[in-house]
This record gives structure tokens, C-alpha cells and sequence, in this order.
């Protein structure tokens, strides 16, 4: 069967509906040069990922910050802002440094509360902790390692606190993790822990309320817990259990 | 936080949130369509400050970047408009991608698709950025840039093809 590029393009970016699909991949078995044309559509679209996603992992210029968190300027004082900008700008000119979070914290407490729907939605900042792959995000480094081998509310000094673990409706295990200046969750995907949701900024700076217990994540997390989860959290038991199968389902 | 906006300070509040949350993507799509990474900030900071003081425009019912990247582009166009009355051409950026004779074959291809990006005309270049980076459906894209979806469809395949050919 012939497709059009135009079909072939809507194909690799799923947007053909079920029936389409099962034809364009039936003939894609038999046809390898159609393959070809959907992996060059598919190619395309990684290109452009790796040449455009480096500023993800940039500092935020302060005057960005500072301008979603400015008062809505009313077009007559548009005079006095253009000077305000131009003071912002001026500020952001000199030496960067990486986001901290104490400045988040002037901000305003809570605003930062991303959930995470799929591989475009919001792009964490530290990178040290959060790794951006194809698939979206996935925790690395101590987060990574804290959720593999830590059990629930156990390590009380840890720079990760594990809360609560769960399954997903696929099934899949999932944990809830809190930080110093992060809160969220993730969940066991083909080796590695991908952050289903997260909240950053929100950790009380001389607190770290969000390390006591599972209740201290922020209501946004715990709203997308409940939403993921089916049936009740493991008990202590289950969770071992899990680990020793390296939380595979 | 609530869902429905209760009142104007509400829907405010929530728009500087998803704002906040939207950032890193709305730089990386500033940089996607303006060629040159000061303009990408300052156009960024620009829609911010179109968004803020029109947020009760924003219908909690569509998709929150739909609507923003909206505004980007509609600032985008502003502003290649204005340049082309002031006389300044719209090149695209050469320099500041240049990274030496060193570069590794990875970067040389984040280099040659940067470039063959920027040679795009205007509307192929958000369409592809919309969809192909930022990962916007369809029906998503052309409500931000205000087409119909097949309009949409045919830009996003001319850019494709252009850009394709000239990665071969």
C-alpha cells in the first residue's frame, strides 16, 4: 500500500487514528522502505531535540524571574517599565549563577508546582539530580540511588527522603521522594526511575518540612498520587519485597 | 490551589505559575525561532509581561502553553515586523554557534540543524519548533498560531522536507 509523506509524518508524530496506524505498521513490516521514511521523520524530530534542548539545562536569567513574578504593568506606566526592564536586564548581564533556591524562596513559596505529563511538560533544573532523556525525565545521581535502595521514612539524614510506595494502575512501583528544594514522585520504567511528578521551590528553606513524612508533600503531589495509585501504599514488608525483585512488577 | 478561578487575583496567581513552570521550555522555543539567544531572552520576557497583564484571556479549559507560545509568536511577528521597518535585516545568526575547530561530530550536526532551522521562512520555523520540539499536538499548535490544522500540517511537512534536505 502507497501512504503519502504527509500521512507518513502524521504517522511518526502520532497523530493518524488506530485504523490508519495498524495500516501504515502492517505495511511497514512488509515494506522496509516505508519504515525508512518514518524513521527519517522520527530522526528529525531527535535532531532538533539535541540541538535546542541544551538551554533547558542553562541558568534562568533572573529578569525572566523577575518578570513572571512582576505586577502586570497597565498600559500607562508603560514609560516606567521600559526602564525597569532595561534595569533587569542590566542586572541579568552580570555573572550568572545556577538558580539557588533561596532565591526561589523569596519568589513565593509555592509557586513552582509542575506535574509532569508526558516527555514535554516542565524541565527540572537541577541537573544533578534529574536527568532529561527521550522518555522524559529520570531521577540519577543520590535520587536515583535513594530510590532503589532506600526504604519509606527510614534515613532521617539523608539528603533524599523517601515517602510513600505505591503501584500504578499499570502496575508499575512507584515512590514519592522529597529533597531539600524538590518534592515529587517516580516510577520503576524499564530500569530507571522516571519522575511522573514534580514540585520544585516548594521545600521550606530552614525547615525542609517536605522530608518528615509523605503528608508534607506538597497537595498538588499528593493530588497526583492519588490519581496514579491503585490499591493502598506497601506496607514495610511489601517494600522489601520489591527491592529484592529490583521493583520489577 | 483551586481549580476554578474564583476571581481576577486567582487566575493571575495561576498564570504566574504555569508561567514560572513553562520557562525552560519557553526559552528553548525563543531560541528555536529567533536564531540568536539575547533576542530569545528578551522576546521571552516580553510574552511574559503581554501574558501577565492579559491573563484573564487565558481559558483554564485550553492548554495553558497553547496559549503562550501564542503570545510568543504573536510577539515574535511584532517584532520582525518592526525590525523590517527599522531596516534591520533578519539574518541569520552566525555568530556565537561557532565553536572552533574542535567541535565533535555531535556537535557539528547540533550546529549544521541550528543553522538549517534558522534558514527556514518564519512559518515553517514555529510550526516545526511547536511540534517537532516543544512536542505540541497538532490541533495544539495550530490553535497557537491561530491556523487551521491543515495549514499547520502543510507547513510543518515543507519544513520538514527543507529541513531534511539540507542535513543530508
Amino acid at each position: 500500500m502507497q501512504f503519502s509523506d504527509e500521512t507518513l509524518m502524521a504517522y511518526a508524530d502520532g497523530e493518524v487514528d488506530a485504523d490508519l496506524r495498524r495500516q501504515i505498521e502492517a505495511a511497514m513490516a512488509l515494506d522496509p522502505s516505508i519504515a525508512e521514511r518514518v524513521a527519517k521523520h522520527r530522526s528529525l524530530r531527535a535532531d532538533l531535540g539535541a540541538a535546542f534542548n541544551g538551554v533547558l539545562d542553562e541558568p534562568m536569567p533572573a529578569r525572566l524571574l523577575d518578570a513572571a513574578a512582576a505586577t502586570p504593568a497597565s498600559k500607562a506606566a508603560t514609560v516606567t517599565d521600559l526602564n525597569a526592564a532595561r534595569a533587569a536586564k542590566q542586572r541579568a548581564g552580570q555573572p550568572k549563577s545556577r538558580w539557588s533556591w533561596p532565591e526561589w524562596g523569596a519568589i513565593a513559596a509555592s509557586l513552582v508546582i509542575g506535574i509532569l505529563a508526558g516527555r514535554t511538560a516542565l524541565q527540572p533544573s537541577q541537573s544533578d539530580l534529574f536527568a532529561s532523556t527521550e522518555a522524559g525525565i529520570v531521577a540519577r545521581g543520590e535520587l536515583s540511588a535513594a530510590l532503589t535502595d532506600q526504604l519509606g521514612n527510614a534515613a532521617k539524614d539523608a539528603d533524599v527522603h523517601i515517602g510513600l510506595t505505591f503501584r500504578d494502575k499499570g502496575g508499575q512501583y512507584c515512590r514519592t521522594f522529597a529533597t531539600a528544594s524538590a518534592a515529587g514522585f517516580a516510577c520503576r520504567e524499564a530500569n530507571a526511575w522516571k519522575v511522573r511528578a514534580l514540585s520544585e521551590g516548594a521545600a521550606d528553606q530552614q525547615g525542609g518540612e517536605y522530608r518528615m513524612a509523605g503528608t508534607a508533600l506538597p497537595p498538588a503531589i499528593l493530588t497526583a498520587v492519588e490519581d496514579s495509585m491503585a490499591g493502598e501504599a506497601l506496607d514495610r514488608e511489601q517494600e522489601q519485597a520489591a527491592r529484592a525483585r529490583d521493583w520489577k512488577k | 490551589m483551586s481549580e476554578t478561578p474564583a476571581n481576577t487575583t486567582t487566575s493571575l496567581q495561576q498564570v504566574r505559575q504555569h508561567i514560572v513552570a513553562l520557562l525552560p521550555r519557553l526559552r528553548r522555543f525563543g531560541r528555536a525561532i529567533t536564531r540568536n539567544a539575547a533576542d530569545a531572552d528578551d522576546l521571552v520576557q516580553i510574552s511574559i509581561e503581554r501574558a501577565l497583564l492579559r491573563h484573564e484571556q487565558w481559558r483554564p479549559e485550553s492548554p495553558f502553553h497553547s496559549w503562550m507560545f501564542g503570545i510568543m509568536r504573536n510577539a515574535w511577528i511584532d517584532e520582525a515586523r518592526a525590525r523590517t521597518r527599522r531596516g534591520q535585516m533578519l539574518a541569520p545568526e552566525e555568530a556565537g554557534l561557532d565553536v572552533g575547530d574542535n567541535a565533535s561530530e555531535a556537535q557539528q550536526r547540533l550546529l549544521s540543524v541550528q543553522k538549517a532551522m534558522a534558514s527556514l521562512p518564519d512559518e515553517q520555523r514555529l510550526a516545526v519548533a511547536l511540534v517537532l520540539i516543544e512536542g505540541l499536538s497538532y490541533k495544539e499548535a495550530a490553535e497557537a498560531l491561530e491556523v487551521p490544522i491543515g495549514t499547520l500540517t502543510s507547513r510543518l511537512a515543507r519544513g520538514r522536507e527543507a529541513l531534511q534536505k539540507q542535513l543530508e
